[in-house]
């Protein structure tokens, strides 16, 4: 596709993602892209706000600490993980992480730059996320290039995103909450089954966005720089939907994939969350599974006491729901109250269902766990303290990553670091991503 | 070297002078702060600072080169790094002389008091956004005439820093977003404008214990009646009534108080008592005419009961697990022994509906009725009850057809005209309004090119206008504001009439400017301050102001805090969403209440009113007020109620579920209604927790904050939050008034900075009204202006507005009169 005129908006790209992004990936990519015929690699994040329980060995609530007390291979897992213990080969668990640029924030601001790494210190512009640089490229080979999903839905507010997922001019893209709809647009015929008029409806389509770029052209000249800006929202999400057009062309001689409806529970909602949550990984694991798409991201609770997910351990009768929402939980005292650590451990256990479903799959010899890089964590430790991020990386041992350890990484070690490892994993030779200084290299061999 | 912090100060005492229109209290200089900086700061941060050679310096910060101007300066992170220490009181270290309260005040003041300033200059005055969500539904809908709730599958909007949703700059787009548009669009104009024949019309009748009748077809309606018995027919209806528990199955067609109340894990609720049919092949679109003849019911006439049954209808789906239910109405008291029938009509677009699939399973439509009269918290002998002689259906509803939304867009032709002209006319008709101004000669020939390449396509004229119909409402003129084009990025120029027009009516209605708009704009008429005033009172009384009461009032006072809190429910188990709808309702109702009937904005502040239902007068323990609508009632002081301070949407939301937050209020207060918020706290301030922190073991929350208050780090903040929260105590976590109930009183004492002490909320509210009217004045002014322009106001906007405190003042604060003098300024009427 010829670049449009007012793609010059790589300025305002350039300026969003701050220093560390230069532009080598971009070219890089385009002579490297991975080949469709490729085993398939996948990447999926789970989020969760509001942070962990922290205690100590001396606490009556000692079990409930996040973190594994010792390092390396032989840790234990605490209560709070224990339900992970069935997949202690397939992961790892990583302490002292964090995004260097977020660390003196409100801790809650961390959700927007957990897969970013943008900073926001002076402004709130972020930057791509991890998934979506993927999907740029792992987008082309299926028929959705990535799901963003959340338990919220939409996008929220500045500094308080319900989405992990924000596309290359760093604006959040707006997170699927309602697992029907997810299904129908990963499997469900379009009403009119008929591929003429499928082609026609493209075509048509296609000239309709034309007309709508060329009009908002005309108009942009008009405008003042600020609006100009607004307005260039506009046009690269047309641009967007027209090459999405054109690539629903490609699949159009494709069939869609047949999936049986009755093995997915979409009469689910989040007034009943784990049945929520877990269909909602089903739709990734399903998504993987017919190579729908190959990357997605969900955030199960958002940060802060915002939305209906804050409510999820309530709902749940965690702590007796004396401590109100989600957010509450995390003002609680976990060094003498179990209740915020007994909602990590729900949490974790809803991740070991997704991995045991993946592992339950299998690509020829591989079992998709082995090709699927799978992140889960938070952007804040105890309250509002935007540093040692929880986070677990686990699966893809056939993309050459070493697991069962827990790394307590050296104090503040960026967050950066291991994106850039999961990428080079992922066969994005970059350079730099996020706020990376060096490379994780103690998980891949 | 020469302290640069010196140097600014005289750039600073001529930027003083405009401040003092923004804040309330004195401006601080920098003169005053600097030589306390380098008296303090001076030796680890400042130019003298001893290093031995090789020795690092003992900090990086160079406080003494930090530029103090923090509009064009580049420092003002470093500034916040200042601030942050010095809140949080690590700073001066400890071995060093100490600032005095007073000092560190004035240094924290000053550094607070400019990052408002550089952010108040650095907000673009940009004019392009994006239609809301409820903008772009109600635009919508006025425009194609058709009631469909066509936001429900977009994504929220953001919030701007103020918290209100119409900023353009959180109003984003993203192509998914786009996508939806697309495919709004379309749906829409499918449902506008028809072709073919009138469709199949449903028509049934239920009595309860029979079988279900199909309705013959009407003379003065549309549709042959469809009829689902016999082979070949995929479709069943069946009934789903129940009158009284399984033991005792009740009267036929009688039905007890319910209210639709959650079961079992799927959190899907239905009335427990019910009349109504299950579907079992949902209508998807459409209107539905629903018929109900329904009477109150004594079983002893001698003796009745107290209280009306409610009528409330309700269309959802059910699956296996549950049903999901939403009423179509607000409950209507049935307060006549001899039957009567009630119509109502819901587009079905907007309920739940039910997955598609077999008929034979157990996914269905559902349509209900029930008795919504509130179920008495005491075991009542004599409950109200509600019968049903028999309900009826019909889907869709046409009252003609092709339907009113097809002809207001394909008008008659009357003129004869060719298809081409007549189709130039009817695109440039639509245009006009979808745009909100003329539309130009090259525009429209640009859509007349597509209509020729679309009809040269389509089946039909009529395919062939909606293709084109459908750019219009897809195109950024429609989908954002302000549509008209102007000459360039002039600053000051003057909207013309229909931009102004427009401004007028998404700021009142959210929608489109109505036809009377149109003509004055039109004349160029709008634009005259007699005209323009008298049309803002117009359309305040239109019922269509609704839109600026709800979402203005809630954005500003914060209202979906209550949705947000999970209240404790064995503390507080009369709590339930009926509950806290009409807490905010309450609120709602207020304000309106307060703009429609041209009130003092001072009734913010305290009221001898307010707007309850039954459910909130049994809160609020006042009596005689029954049914679900809203009305006045005055207050006797001895309900401990009058202004928003008191109402329970706002002190509900600003609890813990548990208690009364006052911390949060006293936030609530400064920031919404004084316009005065203080800042963040710094990064890792643990919450103030009475049970955790051995320090606040045991005392009440007053004394734990007072505690909290004498540690210098949250000091400079907390003396000047924590006394107006205080007063608030006087409130439990539901609003509820808890003085007299407490075992041990209720410390509500709290001594302001200026040394006035204040008991309880009456002292508070005398207070805010002694010294702190002309902030309510100057707060409201900049937030409806702010609201009114759909973007965050810059320096120049604040100053204009807080110039108009005198007018207002002279036109005895009427909040009528604020909305008229926010339209008859400059900033609302320039680009």
């Amino acid at each position: 596709m010829p670049r449009p005129s007012w793609h010059l908006d790589r300025r305002t790209f350039l300026r969003g993602t701050g220093l560390a992004l230069a532009l080598p990936w971009l070219d890089a990519m385009a002579s490297e892209t991975p080949t469709a015929n490729a085993k398939p690699k996948r990447f999926c994040a789970f989020f969760f706000g509001n942070g962990v329980s922290l205690t100590k060995p001396t606490d009556p609530t000692s079990d409930w600490n996040w973190f594994p007390r010792t390092e390396g291979a032989d840790y234990q897992f605490t209560k709070s993980l224990e339900t992970l213990a069935g997949h202690k080969q397939d992961l790892t668990i990583f302490g002292q992480l964090s995004h260097a640029t977020s660390r003196q924030l409100v801790g809650h601001n961390t959700g927007d730059v957990w897969l970013t790494g943008a900073d926001i210190r002076l402004n709130l512009n972020n930057s791509i996320s991890i998934d979506q640089l993927i999907a740029r490229e792992y987008g082309l080979h299926t028929r959705i290039p990535s799901l963003v999903m959340s338990s919220n839905g939409g996008t929220g507010m500045k500094s308080r995103a319900t989405t992990i997922s924000f596309d290359q001019q760093g604006r959040a893209i707006p997170a699927e909450s309602n697992p029907r709809s997810i299904f129908e647009r990963l499997f469900e015929k379009p009403a009119e089954g008929d591929r003429e008029a499928r082609e026609r409806a493209l075509a048509s389509g296609r000239k309709r966005v034309d007309f709508l770029l060329a009009d908002a052209r005309s108009l942009r000249n008009r405008l003042g720089h600020t609006d100009q800006q607004r307005l260039d929202e506009f046009l690269s999400s047309l641009s967007e939907v027209e090459s999405r057009l054109t690539r629903a062309q490609t699949w159009l001689g494709k069939a869609m994939p047949e999936v049986d409806r009755s093995k997915i529970n979409l009469e689910v909602s989040q007034k009943g969350p784990t049945d929520y949550i877990r269909t909602m990984m089903d739709l990734i694991v399903l998504a993987f599974e017919t190579d729908s798409t190959r990357v997605a991201t969900y955030q199960i609770s958002s940060e802060d006491g915002h939305g209906i997910c804050d409510r999820f351990p309530g709902i749940l009768k965690i702590g007796n729901g004396k401590h109100g929402g989600h957010h509450g939980l995390s003002h609680s005292d976990p060094h003498k109250d179990s209740s915020w650590g007994e909602y990590d451990r729900y949490l974790a256990e809803q991740f070991a269902y997704f991995l045991s479903r993946l592992a339950a799959i299998r690509e020829g010899e591989t079992r998709v766990l082995d090709r699927t890089l799978s992140m889960f964590g938070s952007g804040t430790s105890s309250t509002h303290n935007a540093r040692n991020y929880p986070i677990i990386l686990a699966g893809g041992k056939d993309l050459g990553l070493r697991h069962g350890q827990y790394i307590k990484a050296r104090e503040e070690r960026p967050l950066g670091d291991l994106y850039l490892t999961m990428l080079h994993r992922l066969d994005f030779p970059i350079r730099n991503f996020a706020d990376n200084t060096s490379e994780f290299t103690e998980i891949v061999g | 070297m020469q302290f640069l912090w010196f140097s600014f100060c005289g750039v600073l005492a001529l930027c003083g002078a405009s401040l003092q229109v923004l804040l309330a209290a004195e401006p601080i200089p920098f003169s005053k702060v600097a030589p306390l900086l380098k008296q303090h700061c001076g030796k680890c941060h400042g130019s003298d600072v001893q290093k031995p050679k090789g020795d690092k310096p003992k900090s990086e910060l160079r406080i003494d080169k930090l530029n103090p101007d923090l509009i064009q300066g580049q420092d003002g992170e470093q500034w916040q790094e200042v601030l942050n220490r010095l809140n949080f009181g690590d700073m001066p270290p400890k071995e060093e002389p100490q600032l005095a309260a007073a000092e560190r005040d004035l240094i924290t003041g000053w550094i607070v008091q400019e990052k408002r300033r550089a952010a108040l200059t650095k907000n673009p005055a940009a004019h392009f956004r994006r239609l809301t969500r409820r903008e772009y539904e109600r635009t919508m809908q006025d425009l194609l005439g058709l009631s469909i709730e066509f936001s429900s599958r977009l994504p929220e909007d953001g919030r701007s820093k103020e918290g209100f949703r119409n900023d353009g700059d959180a109003l984003r787009m993203s192509p998914l977003q786009y996508e939806m548009y697309l495919q709004i669009a379309d749906e829409a104009l499918a449902e506008a404008i028809v072709t073919g024949p009138e469709p199949e019309v449903h028509r049934y009748h239920l009595e309860a214990k029979k079988r279900v009748e199909v309705l013959p077809k009407l003379d003065d309606r549309p549709g042959e009646s469809y009829e689902f018995h016999g082979k070949g027919k995929s479709f069943t209806l069946s009934d789903d009534c129940q009158f009284g528990k399984d033991k005792d199955p009740g009267t036929i067609g009688v039905l007890p108080p319910a209210a639709p109340k959650p079961f079992g894990e799927a959190a899907l609720s239905r009335p427990e008592f019910r009349y109504g049919f299950r579907i079992h092949h949902p209508f998807r679109r459409g209107e539905m005419l629903i018929r109900v003849r329904a009477a109150r019911f004594d079983e002893d006439p001698e003796q009745p009961s107290s209280r009306p049954p409610q009528l409330a209808v309700g269309i959802g789906c059910t699956n296996l697990h549950g049903i999901e239910i939403k009423s179509v109405n607000e409950p209507i008291v049935v307060d006549h022994v001899d039957p009567q029938t009630y119509e109502f009509r819901a587009r079905l677009e907007n309920f739940p509906l039910p997955n598609p699939g077999s008929f034979r399973d157990q996914n269905c439509s559902i349509l209900y009725v029930w008795n919504a009269a509130p179920k008495s918290k005491d075991k009542e002998p004599n409950p109200p009850k509600l019968k049903i002689e028999w309900m009826e259906f019909e889907s869709p509803f046409l009252d003609q057809w092709p339907p009113e939304s097809h002809h207001r867009i394909l008008f008659p032709n009357t003129a004869g005209l060719a298809e081409p002209d007549y189709a130039r006319e009817v695109i440039q008709r639509f245009a006009t309004r979808a745009f909100r101004g003329p539309i130009e000669k090259t525009e429209l020939d640009r859509l007349m090119s597509f209509w020729m390449q679309a009809r040269a396509e389509a089946d039909s004229f009529e395919a062939s206008i909606r293709a084109t119909l459908s750019v219009v409402l897809t195109s950024s003129r429609f989908l954002a504001l302000p549509a008209s084009r102007s000459s360039g990025g002039n600053n000051k120029e003057r909207l013309n009439d229909h931009e102004l027009a427009a401004r007028l009516s998404y700021f009142l209605w959210s929608s489109l400017p109505d036809e009377t708009l149109r003509q004055l704009a039109e004349q160029s008429k709008l634009h005259e301050p007699q005209v323009l005033a008298e049309q803002t009172r117009r359309m305040i009384k239109d019922a269509r102001s609704w839109q600026f009461i709800e979402q203005f009032a809630e954005q500003w006072l914060e209202l979906d805090r209550l949705q947000r809190v999970t209240i404790n429910k064995s503390r507080y188990p009369e709590f339930n969403d009926q509950l806290s709808t009409a807490m905010k309702l309450e609120t709602l109702h207020f304000f309106g209440h307060v703009l429609r009937n041209d009130l003092s904005i001072l009734n913010f502040f305290d009221a001898d009113f307010t707007l309850v239902n039954e459910t909130l007068a049994q809160h609020y323990g006042i009596a005689d007020v029954q049914g679900s609508n809203f009305r006045e009632v005055m207050l006797n002081p001895s309900l401990q109620r009058g202004g928003v301070l008191t109402q329970a949407s706002v002190l509900t939301g600003l609890s813990d579920g548990l208690d009364g937050h006052p911390i949060k209020r006293g936030m609530w207060l400064l920031k919404n209604l004084l316009d005065d918020p203080p800042p963040p706290p710094p990064p890792n301030v643990p919450q103030l927790d009475r049970d955790t922190d051995p320090k606040l073991k045991g005392l009440s929350i007053t004394q734990a904050l007072a505690v909290h208050r004498e540690s210098m780090s949250c000091s400079g903040c907390h003396t000047k939050i924590d006394p107006w929260g205080i007063a608030f105590e006087e409130y439990g976590a539901v609003g509820n008034w808890r003085k007299q109930n407490s075992s041990q009183p209720i410390a509500a004492t709290a001594d302001f900075p200026s040394g006035v002490t204040v008991n309880g909320m009456r002292e508070l509210k005398a207070e805010l009204l002694r010294s702190r009217s002309d902030d309510l004045r100057r707060a409201m002014l900049r937030k409806v202006a702010s609201y009114a322009l759909g973007r965050s106001l810059t320096l120049t906007n604040v100053e204009a507005m807080d110039s108009l405190l005198q007018d207002l003042k002279k036109r005895e604060d009427r909040l009528a009169a604020l909305v008229e003098l926010v339209v008859a300024s400059e900033p609302f009427q320039t680009k």
